[in-house]
């Protein structure tokens, strides 16, 4: 069935494909500044002082995203379908255990770290140093991958269209920010909350990779098929036993 | 033309500056309307947004030359970002004095948050300008490489990426050692003046080398000066520089006039022979003498708030205290709050705690009646997220209200966030004292969510209670009651009483396990100004709050809303 359905993918016009390209590129863009912007609030949960927080991951995220897109220029092209594969899972990984990863990961280093030594100013002081680092090192990937993205996009759409492709790319992935930057106060975090939200963008990012498989042969292999396939499994166990799955996480982290 | 050096440093004041702006816009909306989350996030998609409208804008721009097309977006920044403030404080004024009342009577949602969405405006345009800076930093680094030097661009990439961090970590500073964020836009203005200015002189040496060659061609024909001085950009130069005097002189009085607008440029209703009468706002045109006769407001900024002591307007002797543009007490009537927080739970519960947990509460106020106990409270322990608000406490005229008590042997003070306190405390307490502002925004919703007060109700030994103060009763959303009372319920309190004090508000005292609360007047053997019989004899004033109903109570997880509604406010 999948050999069908991906002989017919193949086939595609370069119309058709790059068209499919920019629901990649509007889809990765959203996806990326709602991750940022639930680290910046899982920061505030755990440190306080929301302004601040947002403020430094902004900065990080957008200093990150930079880098990422250097590191590409040392890539070789040709393999830049199986890079943004690579990315998107590892971005939709990240998506689906977000809260888990940050709040669980900052309980589980208090613990581990300070947790069994003697209360004293050095522990009391730094308590919240590794998870500090923690934390920001998570915002710096998910930057880096992000940024990493967009020159993929781009190369992937001049492949297709020639330049005026891969700025309209460019262009989308304006957009797909904009979008999302709206999206995250307005509807997500609210309406979804963390784990649901997180999940949902997570279960994007698993689609868009799914896309990526369909849209490029050589990225095909049974096991990422499968990995796709249990992203979007994951993503409905997560939205659809919220409740449950935040009590969990709840109790561990606040007892 | 420029090197790599002069370009790297030209990529980074321009990055640092634009940041800048977007940091300081956001912070200033956010704490304008109460509404962080939205304005953090909406702020820079905008900006992102505006960066990428620019990068395409700027193929369809007439360029003269690349410097002076840099030239002339650098003046526009300075300009831009060194009015963004004032131009925001201007339309809260005007927000104030004519818009406030009238749109308070139709059915808009958070009407503030629609009018500020005006002041995206120079944001949209910062994020515009900054797309023309990126690709002319581009373009000069491609001519002078001709295209071929790949490093140098790279280099560019990375130091204007560097520019983005830098600025949001010194916003962060500016934060943390409490410098008016209006400073960092002027430095940042500053910056962008300095490129604007480098690129004059380019300008001009590159003309002037241009009409030189072209007299020594050929002396006959009349050089072809069209200089940058004809085009007046040396007068826009000196307007950027007339702006920096103009708005650094003007900014403190027109803060000052905000200020005054906001805390005293009210409607007031007064019945005039059985009529009622509305007067007010002052309006513009007459603001500024009105300003000149009213009393000045202390502000005082912190890490975390900004902290106004406002003069009342009739009674010299009298001040309130304001945090973030919030009423938390005037100092003629603050006892009516504060002896119901410190006895009514220890009246109701018939006993007098051992170990106190103070959270909040850095005005001292609380500790001054907590201290009234003497040596029956063996000890009392405060955390206090705010330094300085508690040695503002400790000057006067708020030690002269508490009575010193931030200084009493027996208070034990930590400075740290109470959420972070707590999951790492395994200290039991007889009692906990909540006394936090509102929670108008998500920072305060933090504190009053199931979270938080499981974590509470973790530290609480066995017959210990926790008083909270949070709005119940009034108008309003008809949920909002059941939904307290299942936030309690789900955090651990089975049993919840609900009553009012003296002056309004309403406070919460909830157990961890079922036993009878009697609403009744009991001697403590202490001194009370406020608290008497016949305020309990009253049946209206209190309420006991039955397991809710609300499935999916405030989580820092789920947030029931981001703030509170606007009834509230």
């Amino acid at each position: 069935m999948l050999d069908g359905a991906s002989t017919a993918w193949t086939e595609l016009s370069s119309k058709a494909r790059l068209r499919w390209i920019m629901a990649l590129t509007l889809t990765v863009s959203f996806c990326s500044i709602v991750y940022e912007l639930m680290l910046a609030q899982c920061l505030s949960i755990i440190l306080g002082n929301t302004i601040l927080r947002y403020s430094i991951t902004i900065g990080l995220y957008l200093f990150s995203m930079g880098m990422g897109a250097l590191g590409f220029l040392f890539w070789n092209k040709e393999k830049s379908p199986q890079l943004l594969f690579v990315i998107e899972g590892i971005l939709s990984f990240i998506g689906l255990v977000l809260p888990f990863l940050i709040l669980g990961g900052d309980q589980f280093l208090r613990e581990t770290v300070f947790g069994s030594a003697p209360s004293n100013v050095f522990s009391n002081s730094f308590i919240w140093l590794p998870s500090w680092i923690f934390v920001h090192a998570v915002i710096i990937l998910v930057g880096l991958l992000s940024g990493a993205e967009l020159p993929i996009l781009m190369e992937l759409a001049r492949q297709q269209g020639g330049e005026m492709s891969a700025q309209r790319i460019l262009a989308l992935d304006y957009f797909g920010t904009f979008v999302g930057s709206l999206a995250f106060p307005l509807l997500i975090y609210e309406s979804l909350g963390l784990v649901a939200g997180s999940a949902l963008v997570g279960g994007l990012n698993a689609i868009a990779a799914m896309l990526i498989l369909y849209l490029y042969k050589e990225t095909r292999k049974p096991l990422r098929h499968l990995l796709c396939v249990g992203g979007i499994v994951c993503t409905c166990v997560l939205i659809f036993h919220e409740a449950a799955l935040r009590k969990i996480l709840m109790e561990y982290v606040f007892g | 033309m420029a090197n790599l050096t002069t370009l790297s440093v030209l990529a980074l004041f321009t990055s640092f500056a634009s940041m800048a702006y977007e940091l300081v816009i956001a912070q200033t909306l956010a704490i304008l309307t109460d509404e962080v989350i939205w304005w953090e996030s909406c702020s820079i998609g905008f900006f992102i947004a505006a960066t990428g409208l620019g990068v395409f804008l700027y193929e369809h721009m007439e360029k003269i030359s690349l410097t002076d097309f840099f030239m002339k977006a650098e003046i526009l920044l300075a300009l831009v970002g060194l009015l963004a403030l004032p131009f925001i404080f201007f339309l809260h004024i005007v927000y104030r004095i004519y818009i406030v009342d009238y749109l308070a009577h139709g059915h808009l949602s958070k009407p503030l948050n629609w009018v500020m969405f005006a002041c995206q405006a120079p944001n949209l345009f910062i994020g515009v300008l900054s797309g023309f800076e990126l690709r002319v930093l581009f373009e000069l680094i491609e001519n002078k490489t001709n295209g071929q030097n790949t490093r140098s661009q790279i280099v560019i990439l990375v130091i204007y990426h560097l520019g983005a961090l830098v600025a949001s970590l010194t916003f962060a500073v500016f934060i943390l050692k409490k410098i008016e964020p209006f400073q960092l836009a002027f430095f940042a203005s500053l910056l962008n003046g300095a490129v604007a200015l480098w690129c004059l002189k380019t300008e001009l040496s590159s003309r002037f080398s241009e009409s030189l060659s072209s007299v020594q061609q050929n002396v006959q024909q009349k050089p072809q000066l069209r200089p940058a001085l004809c085009q007046l950009r040396p007068a826009l130069c000196l307007l950027v520089l007339a702006s920096y005097g103009i708005v650094q002189w003007g900014w403190g009085p027109l803060k000052e006039l905000q200020i005054k607008n906001f805390y005293f440029n009210n409607v007031k209703a007064t019945m005039n022979g059985g009529v009622f009468e509305k007067t007010g706002p002052i309006g513009l045109s007459k603001i500024k003498s009105w300003a000149d006769q009213q009393a000045s407001v202390q502000r005082h900024f912190t890490a975390y708030q900004v902290v106004d002591v406002v003069p009342d307007a009739k009674d010299s002797e009298v001040w309130k205290l304001f945090l973030d543009g919030h009423f938390q007490f005037s100092s003629d009537t603050e006892r009516f709050y504060h002896e119901t927080i410190a006895h009514v739970p220890i009246m109701i519960t018939g006993k007098v705690p051992e170990n106190v947990l103070v959270l909040g509460g850095g005005d001292g106020l609380l500790a001054r009646e907590l201290l009234k106990y003497g040596d029956r409270i063996r000890q009392i322990k405060m955390v206090e997220i705010d330094k300085e608000i508690l040695e503002l406490a400790k000057s006067l005229p708020f030690s002269t209200l508490n009575a010193s008590s931030l200084t009493h042997r027996r208070l034990d003070i930590s400075i740290a966030d109470a959420f972070t306190w707590l999951r790492q405390s395994r200290n039991q307490f007889d009692a906990i004292y909540i006394d936090f502002p509102y929670p108008y925004t998500f920072e305060g919703l933090r504190i009053y969510s199931t979270e938080f007060l499981s974590l509470v109700a973790r530290h609480l030994s066995k017959d210990g209670f926790v008083i909270m103060d949070i709005p119940i009763f009034g108008a309003g959303d008809p949920n909002w009651q059941d939904h307290v009372s299942s936030l309690l319920a789900r955090s651990g309190f089975p049993k919840v009483l609900a009553f009012e004090g003296g002056y309004g508000e309403t406070f919460l005292l909830g157990v961890t396990r079922e036993r009878a609360l009697p609403f009744a007047y009991k001697d403590l053997g202490i001194r009370l100004e406020t608290l008497n019989q016949k305020w309990f004899a009253s049946e209206e004033n209190h309420l006991e709050l039955t397991h809710g109903s609300t499935k999916d109570v405030n989580s820092i997880l789920k947030p029931r809303r981001i703030s509170l509604p606007d009834v509230w406010k």
